[in-house]
């Protein structure tokens, strides 16, 4: 397998003289013009003259010894996170040309730290995706099998780590959207706890559900990133009043680890997953990690509960979105109706009609109680369930129960779609926060193995993280092209 | 359920949610409604076997922030709209609230 430089290993070699901020992103930029034109990971780009001058900016502080925590790493942002130096579209029409008066908290604290934002990456249409087929602005391809997906909704934000085209990516997580991603281009995502990153900044499709989430190429340096972005912000809500240490000391003691199996969960993996999970399990097992296979209440129903709360929080949330304001496109004339309607018809792409209008069908009067709120009643039983068990074990399942599709694959069928997202949406129902690392290659496509740890155990899970990475030798996976 | 899922009940769902469809979508979505709902619908039938279960809104509704942490303001409106768009309340003018104002 071909390597590229992780996050940790480029600082290291900034702190020793190795290399340099503008070594590293003179390769960056590379891979972006030599791969960028078939995969279409981004959407915008910063002008590469002055990716240089920030990453020469960051050299001279090396060299004076004044280096910030994330000096010189370049970054790819998902494009539903704004930014007031770039276009932010969410991947939609109905965005094309809004540019944001602000930065998302996220983006400043990593810009504070001295990481260098190149670009913002491509995903489906207002992170409604699981593929990264659904933009706007055509779809991202994954760089280890250009016929194929590299899972969405972050699916940009995978596919340029993938391919070198930035050191870290910042992606969002509604129900799985950096995780699948993570686990299709062989990179890691972690979906943190809910309330540990603000989400000021963020456009919202499913606000009780999501999380801005870190990705790159291996579980430390998604730690470094989360280290900077994580904490309180008094401009986001739901943010928890808490600061933890989330970098872990090295990877975790095989025999501290205690694995949860939902078995009839992860029996419902195509087989080539299933081979590459139970041989990663095995392997832990071998090192003294203990296993049990666990049932978990209400989870046969997690996935179309999921699907009632986000379709309902996403016509809720994109009622916002009328075609004059964001971006303003001045004054309207004739019915304000009548002209919104055509807006949003021409604005919104065939997935998010789809979901609003089924958001607009489970709030609706009459149905309200036997779809919505039935649903937020079982996610409290499928919320306490997973509380309870991951107080005394990570939950291990795979990342996705399928292989990366190939492109056009699933595009047909939503409910083929949304099944991809059957072990994800578990940690997005419950915030509890979960981590996809690589488990392996099953026909030279990535695998990932998704564990879900308890309420801000974010440094144990990214410990667990590193321990697999020793394991099965993927860090820093290139997909070289 | 069969009616609201029936084509005709999407020409009502369209209207609410203010979208408008081209003839493909329409086809498209008619169908998948009818289905997506049939799926959705299981989940009020696995509470059967549960007694009275409190809905959840919020995974930590216990330390949900006070509305009062929002109040300091980051952006004003005036920094980055035009006068006209914002009214005399300092509010960004949108149509509903001028709705009866002749």
């Amino acid at each position: 397998m071909m390597r590229q430089p992780t996050v940790h290993e480029l600082l290291e070699a900034f702190r020793h003289g190795d290399t340099d901020p503008v070594e590293n992103a003179h390769r960056v930029i590379e891979n972006i013009a030599r791969r960028e034109g078939k995969i279409n990971a981004y959407i915008s780009l910063e002008d590469f003259d002055s990716v240089l001058e920030k990453a020469e900016d960051s050299r001279r502080r090396w060299m004076r010894g004044a280096a910030r925590k994330l000096e010189g790493i370049i970054i790819g942002v998902k494009d539903n996170i704004s930014t007031s130096f770039l276009p932010t579209t969410a991947g939609s029409r109905i965005l094309d040309g809004y540019v944001p008066p602000f930065d998302a908290t996220v983006v400043e604290r990593l810009q504070k730290e001295g990481a260098i934002i190149i670009g913002k990456t491509n995903l489906d249409e207002f992170a409604m995706g699981s593929t990264g087929e659904f933009s706007a602005f055509g779809p991202t391809r994954n760089p280890w099998d250009e016929e194929r997906v590299p899972g969405g909704s972050s699916s940009g934000s995978g596919a340029c780590l993938a391919y070198g085209g930035c050191n870290a990516a910042l992606g969002s997580d509604t129900g799985g959207s950096v995780r699948l991603p993570a686990a299709y281009t062989a990179t890691v995502g972690l979906k943190p706890t809910y309330g540990l990153v603000s989400r000021y900044g963020l456009i919202p499709y499913g606000n009780s559900l999501e999380q801005i989430s870190p990705m790159g190429l291996s579980s430390l340096d998604v730690a470094l990133i989360l280290q900077v972005m994580s904490g309180y912000d008094p401009l986001d809500a739901t943010s928890l009043n808490v600061n933890p240490d989330v970098v872990p000391e090295g990877p975790a003691d095989p025999e501290s680890i205690r694995l949860c199996i939902p078995g009839s969960l992860v029996g419902m993996s195509d087989e080539p997953v299933k081979k590459s999970f139970y041989s990663l399990i095995d392997r832990l097992t071998g090192e003294g990690a203990s296993v049990d296979t666990v049932e978990i209440e209400g989870v046969e129903k997690a996935l179309p509960t999921y699907y009632t709360i986000a379709v309902a929080e996403a016509a809720s949330n994109l009622a916002r979105f009328e075609g004059t304001l964001y971006p303003s496109r001045g004054d309207y004339s004739g019915d304000y109706w009548r002209f919104i309607s055509k807006s949003r018809g021409e604005g919104f792409g065939i997935e998010v009609k789809r979901r609003i209008l089924m958001g607009v069908y489970v709030l609706s009067e009459g149905y309200r109680d036997e779809y919505y709120l039935a649903a937020t009643k079982v996610r409290r039983i499928v919320r306490d369930e997973l509380a309870r068990i991951t107080k005394k074990c990570f939950i291990a399942t795979p990342a996705s129960p399928v292989l990366p599709p190939k492109l056009g694959e699933a595009l047909g069928d939503p409910l083929k779609l949304y099944a991809m997202d059957a072990y994800t949406v578990l940690a997005n129902l419950s915030g509890l926060p979960a981590l996809v690392v690589p488990s392996g290659f099953s026909s030279n496509l990535p695998t990932g193995v998704q564990f879900i740890g308890g309420k801000l155990t974010e440094r144990s899970l990214l410990s667990l993280g590193m321990l697999v990475e020793e394991l099965t030798g993927i860090r820093g996976a290139y997909a070289g092209g | 359920m069969e009616e609201s899922t029936s084509c005709g009940a999407l020409e009502r769902l369209v209207e609410i949610a203010k979208l408008e469809l081209n003839d493909e979508e329409r086809s498209v979505i008619c169908r998948d409604l009818e289905r997506i709902s049939r799926y959705l619908s299981q989940v009020s039938a696995i509470l059967e076997n549960y007694g009275d279960v409190p809905p959840l809104y919020h995974v930590w509704e216990e330390s949900l922030a006070l509305r009062s942490r929002e109040r300091d303001r980051r952006v004003s409106l005036s920094d980055f709209l035009d006068a006209w768009k914002i009214d005399s309340g300092g509010r960004v003018k949108v149509p509903w609230r001028e709705v009866g104002r002749g």
